[in-house]
């Protein structure tokens, strides 16, 4: 039998995997590319700390989108009446991404720390204390971080086996972030600026999804076994 | 061809600060002294490019890199300037006039927004004393009340109300009479471009750069304080005085640090911009806390 040498269907996280990488990556190389050649416009310092924040938030609001488009495909499909995909077991792989996405999250909020660190306090922790003091946003950003450090350092299959439930629980923070993250995108944000209010809406629309999945739509994507529904 | 073909920017800039030196040491006015003494920064100015394409100008919008196109829309001929209120003799004067009446002067002021980033900037310009002298304040003036231009079909950020329109700034007349503050009319000794408030715009170097208000109006002298734009938008983050003060800080941007327009890193923030030997005696026995 003629076997194709590359097997989309079979390799379909891969693909998805390189995918996403290549374009959660594009940001991070044009800030780095822009600043290398001096394009990166007349103030670098806010370029770089608006560039990782936002694209930190971006990916935090995509990793939570992945479970919600997993029921959304099904759904979508369900109403096309196409043979392929009206399970959701049909669309488990697509979680296999998140992981990933979750990861340039950290990567972002990290870069945004460190960029925070060096180039605004100049690693003067005298600094420091007073813009925690002074800016209490400061702190929540900060928080936020925490908690995506330790997702991020859990986040390999060992850390997931070893640790069994309580892995769930503890990734459940990643709602409580997502919350510190708007407070602290709202706090700093200067008048007039819609951007806030939108990351808001966005990340109210993924948990109204998720409230409404668990209570009122339980009974609408039957769990047919072949599924990771806990 | 222009002038900048034949000789470079950084060239004739040189060439100015050493006027500039000169001028002093000749000596002119104890009080122009006083004001260049102030300027012998040894500072890199802020490039002409960087000055007109990064502003806040809320008139047009609040991206700070979309004014320099949006502004251009503005038509500033002719331009009518009332002076009025608390004064013996009102004026209603054009611009152009008002250039001709006023010899302007170069003065190099560092521009500190509030946002936490500033400028140096060679403005040219006259001191707003000599206006005020003009028209003889009244014993009952004790503030200086601005109003710049409402126009929304051309300044069109003024077609959303972020802030209340026409866009107002006050000083305490002491202030306004002091030869820092001046009225600016160009720079880079070019005219004022329209993103940077033309015709006529007020700097006052050791205040925060809101106070500065652009594309002014009318001026009108007061016996009361007058309620800034700023100050109806949110009396908790921006007061009447709102000095250049490190100490006191701002819920959003430490007032701590800066970063200069052409630098990576911060750099401290230096009480009064800088002019503190020559303005905190206007506030003496001030809490600045209180009166940010």
């Amino acid at each position: 039998m003629y076997s194709m040498p590359f097997s989309l269907q079979k390799n379909k996280v891969i693909v998805a995997k390189c995918f996403i990488f290549l374009c959660l990556s594009y940001p991070a190389a044009q800030l780095f590319y822009t600043y290398s050649q001096n394009t990166i416009g007349t103030n670098p310092h806010k370029t770089i700390m608006g560039v990782t924040g936002e694209w930190g938030f971006i990916c935090l609001l995509l990793s939570l989108l992945v479970s919600s488009l997993r029921r959304w495909l099904c759904l979508f499909l369900r109403a096309l009446k196409v043979k392929f995909g009206r399970r959701l077991a049909d669309w488990n792989w697509i979680i296999r991404c998140r992981r990933m996405i979750g990861l340039f999250c950290f990567f972002y909020a990290s870069l945004h720390l460190a960029a925070y660190l060096w180039l605004d306090i100049g690693l003067d922790w005298e600094e420091l204390y007073y813009d925690v003091k002074d800016r209490p946003f400061i702190l929540v950003g900060i928080s936020g971080w925490l908690i995506l450090t330790l997702l991020a350092l859990t986040s390999p299959n060992i850390c997931m086996r070893k640790m069994g439930r309580y892995w769930r629980t503890l990734h459940r923070f990643v709602y409580l972030a997502a919350v510190l993250a708007c407070l602290h995108f709202y706090w700093l944000a200067k008048l007039g600026d819609n951007r806030p209010v939108i990351f808001t809406l966005l990340l109210a629309i993924l948990l109204l999804d998720r409230i409404l999945f668990s209570t009122i739509f339980s009974n609408t994507l039957k769990d047919d076994g072949m599924e990771a529904k806990r | 061809m222009n002038g900048s073909d034949i000789t470079k920017e950084s060239i004739y800039l040189h060439r100015r600060k050493f006027i500039a030196a000169a001028v002093s040491l000749l000596g002119t006015s104890s009080a122009f002294n006083k004001v260049l003494a102030a300027n012998t920064l040894d500072e890199q100015l802020t490039s002409l490019h960087d000055i007109t394409h990064y502003n806040n100008y809320y008139e047009f919008s609040t991206n700070k890199e979309a004014i320099a196109i949006l502004a251009q829309d503005l038509a500033i001929t002719p331009w009518e300037i009332t002076i009025g209120g608390e004064v013996e003799k009102p004026l209603v004067i054009d611009v152009s006039q008002l250039l001709n009446d006023f010899q302007s002067k170069r003065f190099v002021y560092p521009l500190r927004c509030v946002e936490g980033w500033s400028m140096v900037i060679p403005w040219q310009g006259f001191q707003l004393q000599q206006l005020l002298e003009k028209v003889k304040p009244t014993a009952n003036a004790k503030y200086v009340k601005f109003n710049s231009l409402f126009r929304p079909s051309e300044m069109i950020g003024q077609r959303r109300n972020v802030l209340e329109w026409p866009y107002v700034e006050g000083l305490r007349l002491d202030e306004a009479m002091h030869p820092l503050t001046i009225l600016a009319t160009g720079l880079y000794d070019k005219p004022l471009p329209k993103q940077n408030g033309a015709p006529l715009r007020l700097v006052v170097p050791w205040k925060y750069g809101f106070k500065s208000i652009k594309a002014i109006t009318s001026i009108e002298l007061t016996a009361e304080m007058p309620t800034t734009s700023w100050m109806k938008s949110s009396p908790s983050e921006y007061g009447f005085y709102a000095n250049v003060n490190p100490t006191v800080a701002h819920p959003r941007w430490s007032q701590r640090r800066e970063v200069r327009i052409g630098e990576l890193k911060k750099r401290k923030t230096k009480m009064f911009n800088g002019f503190e030997n020559q303005v905190a005696d206007l506030y003496k026995g001030m809490d600045l806390e209180a009166n940010f």
